[in-house]
């Protein structure tokens, strides 16, 4: 008997371990004197979050698309690709164009593949599109995480502005914020059962 | 028998059985997948060439030839001559393993993101701030916090028995595995002509359980894996 054994060790990536790449510099209040200053503080890392090289907004659209610096050697996702073509990722790009794992050339012939791509891009490119800056979506209506947190880092300044002119200005301030964050998170929570995600 | 008429003799008649070991391992529990294959001489019984049709309705996986099992697990022509995984229409385990640790890291980094927004807001409201104002500051980065968290949590994943990471280790082992069945099942008879004996003898141990032909061989590893992708996003085994 001839034997051939192969042995595939581990790739890079498959060792990778998200809990220590996952760390995000969080907003540095220190000692402030004045709430102004720290609310102020946050709204001004909220805004450099957006476009940080180490924020949760550039390092995930990175692992969306084109692995960038995330520092993972896989496979390219280019879930960017999905949305440019279609704007809508419910909508696939093919596997002709961006294969993301599982083979749907065939559905006939695997129906169980087709369902896992389908859920995955879907998951994936919806959260996407939720990261991307959008100059159609820039109020809370649409879920976009981009517009929600430019939206929020106006709304402190104005609030870290009008600190010391008391209650009714602030409030003013965040007039009807509280209550659009809360209509899209029931509208996420009605729509999470379609989303495709498994569990 | 020869060209002139002459016996000759079967060149695999006497062929020793191969064996190929595949470990397929991984750094994260139960993601790893190995198995083992023995295959014995082609019989010259089989069917040597598939055609091009459509599976045969009505028999499930149990109608596909060699070529449509291997089509539906590694993608390619459909024509038998699949190897390692490829662009286009191939099947790509590595962005699996992409996926599954996107997921798993975008899922961290918006409970950090959502876990530091939440430190800073309780450390301005506990800098003696208090009154309406506070309420209605603390009221928006509340809504804004579980957003996040369960913009998070949307991406229920993995589920407890398998995983995308899972899925592509068994892509990885059952391609080298049906590589080296291709190999083993090529006759070397002169007239054969690179005929594929699909009742080439098959014996797989470790991760996946068969005894059989060449063709019941790819029907099994497909089976499994099927099986495997319906744990995952399907909700059933």
């Amino acid at each position: 008997m001839t034997d051939t054994p192969v042995a595939t060790p581990p790739e890079p990536g498959d060792t990778w371990d998200p809990a220590s790449h996952s760390t995000i510099k969080g907003p540095s209040l220190g000692t402030v004197e004045a709430n102004s200053e720290a609310i102020r503080a946050l709204a001004t890392w909220l805004k450099t979050s957006l476009t940080d090289p180490e924020g949760l907004f550039v390092r995930s659209k990175a692992w969306l698309t084109t692995g960038g610096d995330t520092g993972y050697p896989g496979r390219s996702l280019r879930y960017d690709l999905y949305a440019s073509r279609s704007g809508d990722p419910n909508s696939m790009a093919g596997p002709d164009t961006v294969p993301v794992g599982v083979l749907v050339g065939y559905p006939p012939f695997l129906s169980s593949a087709q369902n896992l791509k389908k859920a995955v891009d879907t998951q994936l490119g919806a959260l996407y599109l939720k990261f991307v800056e959008d100059p159609t979506k820039t109020d809370m209506s649409s879920g976009n995480l981009f517009a929600m947190v430019t939206r929020i880092v106006d709304q402190l300044n104005a609030v870290a502005a009008d600190y010391d002119r008391g209650d009714e200005a602030i409030e003013n301030d965040l007039g009807a914020l509280a209550n659009d964050i809360q209509s899209q998170l029931q509208t996420m929570l009605g729509t999470k059962g379609t989303n495709g995600g498994g569990g | 028998m020869g060209y002139d008429g002459n016996y000759v003799p079967d060149p695999d008649a006497n062929r020793p059985d191969q064996t190929l070991t595949v470990d397929s391992a991984s750094a994260t529990a139960g993601a790893g997948f190995s198995i083992s294959v023995i295959c014995g001489a082609p019989p010259r019984t089989g069917v040597m060439h598939d055609t091009a049709e459509t599976p045969g309705t009505g028999q499930g996986i149990d109608g596909y030839s060699w070529n449509q099992a291997m089509t539906a697990m590694f993608g390619g022509c459909g024509d038998g001559s699949f190897g390692p995984p490829r662009h286009g229409t191939w099947a790509d385990p590595l962005s699996m393993e992409t996926a599954h640790f996107a997921i798993l890291t975008i899922k961290q980094m918006l409970h950090s993101y959502a876990n530091d927004v939440d430190g800073a807001k309780k450390q301005i409201l506990e800098n003696h701030w208090s009154g309406p104002a506070a309420t209605a500051f603390g009221q928006v980065l509340d809504a804004f916090t579980t957003y996040v968290k369960d913009l998070a949590d949307l991406m229920a994943y993995p589920p407890p028995t398998s995983s995308l990471l899972r899925i592509a280790h068994m892509n990885e082992a059952f391609c080298q595995a049906a590589t080296f069945i291709w190999q083993c099942s090529l006759t070397r008879a002169f007239n054969d002509n690179g005929a594929h004996d699909r009742n080439t003898p098959v014996n797989i141990s470790k991760d996946l359980t068969y005894t059989g032909t060449m063709v019941g061989a790819g029907r099994a590893m497909l089976k499994a894996y099927d099986s495997e992708l319906k744990k995952l996003y399907e909700g059933s085994a």
